[in-house]
């Protein structure tokens, strides 16, 4: 889940960054992802590509800042939605 | 105040807030990949199956043509204009948009790539606009369109080019349109009213961005001001073909579309106003989030080609 989360990640930095993606194996699993470029826009694509990537929906309640605000909090947060699931 | 729109709305503005960061500098290309991936993700549910062609015109404008069924007598057609603020959008994020019209209107749908800021600025998209219009005019029968039955259209920022162009050509040439259509138009990049400053700020389009963008592409305020790049100042409407305008409850240039069509009524031009309730700027685009995204682009659609009221 790890590895499928960070490619996510980076493919939504890319996409917001001029140059080349940050390779995912770089990204921290506690690094904060704003600090990374992620921006509001960035935010939406991303809960959107992890919600296909999870074949899963993520309820209203669990759409805070600090869900999503490093990989290792998006882990935690996919973790426990699959449980649900 | 997000608690003003549909369910599915209030999500994406929950999303949107969520991920706000006050202090992330303006980066105009990066909104333009944003933009784009967000088109990739949400953008082309349930987009009908057209046949599909890339295109090439000698102003050096390129396009893509949309044809939802074929046929051996000219075919009436639409010209659209993707939105995306002069610095984002383009043929992939609007194609979605673009087979929809064509299948709901039973017209050719042809989109077009104006060059977009800041590599080009004002008035590059004009001018982009202006001549793709003139030469799949010229060139309607070799493109298979009947040239009596040619309309322009667009969304947000491509709303205001389709009109630019449609009042431009209308004073310079004997080029007319059948139709206009306008969703979710910005008509005036130098304004205020109550409706920017109402939802100017947390419904999807941030107005102090937005704002940033027309600067980009325009960076001389009175040329904003100006007729040429914002059409809602021009004196003159009666130029203008029918109408379609649809604008969006919560949508920070709400008012300019509905602001056109009260000038055109009062003008006694035939207009059709709609608007959608509790809904964003861009809400049109994003089927995969907002469901309500095909029935408004279904309707606007069939408005394209039935009777003027």
């Amino acid at each position: 889940m790890l590895k499928r989360i960070t490619a996510k990640v980076s493919d939504v930095l890319g996409a917001r960054l001029k140059g080349p993606a940050p390779d995912a194996h770089a990204i921290e699993a506690c690094a904060d992802l704003r600090e990374l470029g992620l921006d509001s826009l960035g935010a939406v694509n991303l809960m959107l590509s992890l919600e296909s990537e999870f074949d899963l929906f993520i309820p209203q309640d669990r759409i805070k800042p600090q869900n999503f605000r490093s990989v290792g909090a998006i882990m935690s947060l996919m973790s426990d939605l699959a449980k649900v699931a | 105040m997000t608690a003003a729109g549909d369910r599915h709305v209030q999500r994406l503005l929950h999303m949107l807030e969520s991920g706000r960061d006050a202090d992330a500098p303006y980066d105009p290309v990066a909104r333009r990949n944003g933009l784009l991936q967000l088109a990739s993700l949400a953008g082309s549910i349930g987009a009908p199956a057209c046949t599909t062609e890339e295109f090439s015109l000698s102003s050096g404008v390129s396009g893509r043509i949309y044809r939802s069924a074929t046929s051996d007598t000219p075919q009436p057609a639409m010209i659209y204009f993707h939105g995306g603020g002069f610095v984002a959008g383009g043929l992939d994020t609007h194609d979605g948009v673009c087979r929809r019209l064509a299948l709901g209107s039973h017209r050719v749908v042809l989109s077009i790539a104006y060059g977009l800021a800041p590599e080009a600025v004002f008035p590059a998209a004009h001018d982009d606009a202006r001549n793709a219009v003139s030469e799949i005019v010229r060139e309607a029968s070799a493109l298979g369109l009947d040239p009596t039955r040619l309309a322009l259209a667009g969304d947000s920022v491509g709303g205001g080019l389709a009109m630019a162009a449609c009042l431009a050509l209308a004073t310079s040439s004997d080029i007319r349109f059948d139709r206009l259509g306008l969703m979710c138009p910005i008509l005036d990049l130098h304004r205020d009213s109550p409706s920017r400053r109402l939802y100017g700020r947390g419904f999807f389009v941030e107005m102090d961005a937005v704002r940033r963008d027309f600067e980009v592409y325009c960076p001389d305020q009175a040329i904003r001001a100006s007729a040429e790049a914002s059409p809602l100042c021009a004196m003159d409407l009666t130029v203008l073909p029918p109408t379609i305008i649809h604008t969006a409850e919560l949508d920070p240039f709400r008012d300019d579309g509905e602001d056109l069509a009260a000038r055109l009524v009062a003008r006694g031009r035939k207009t059709l106003l709609v608007r959608h309730d509790k809904m964003i700027h861009y809400f049109y685009a994003l089927p995969g989030m907002i469901p309500s995204a095909n029935a408004a682009l279904d309707e606007f659609a069939r408005a394209m080609s039935a009777d003027p009221a």
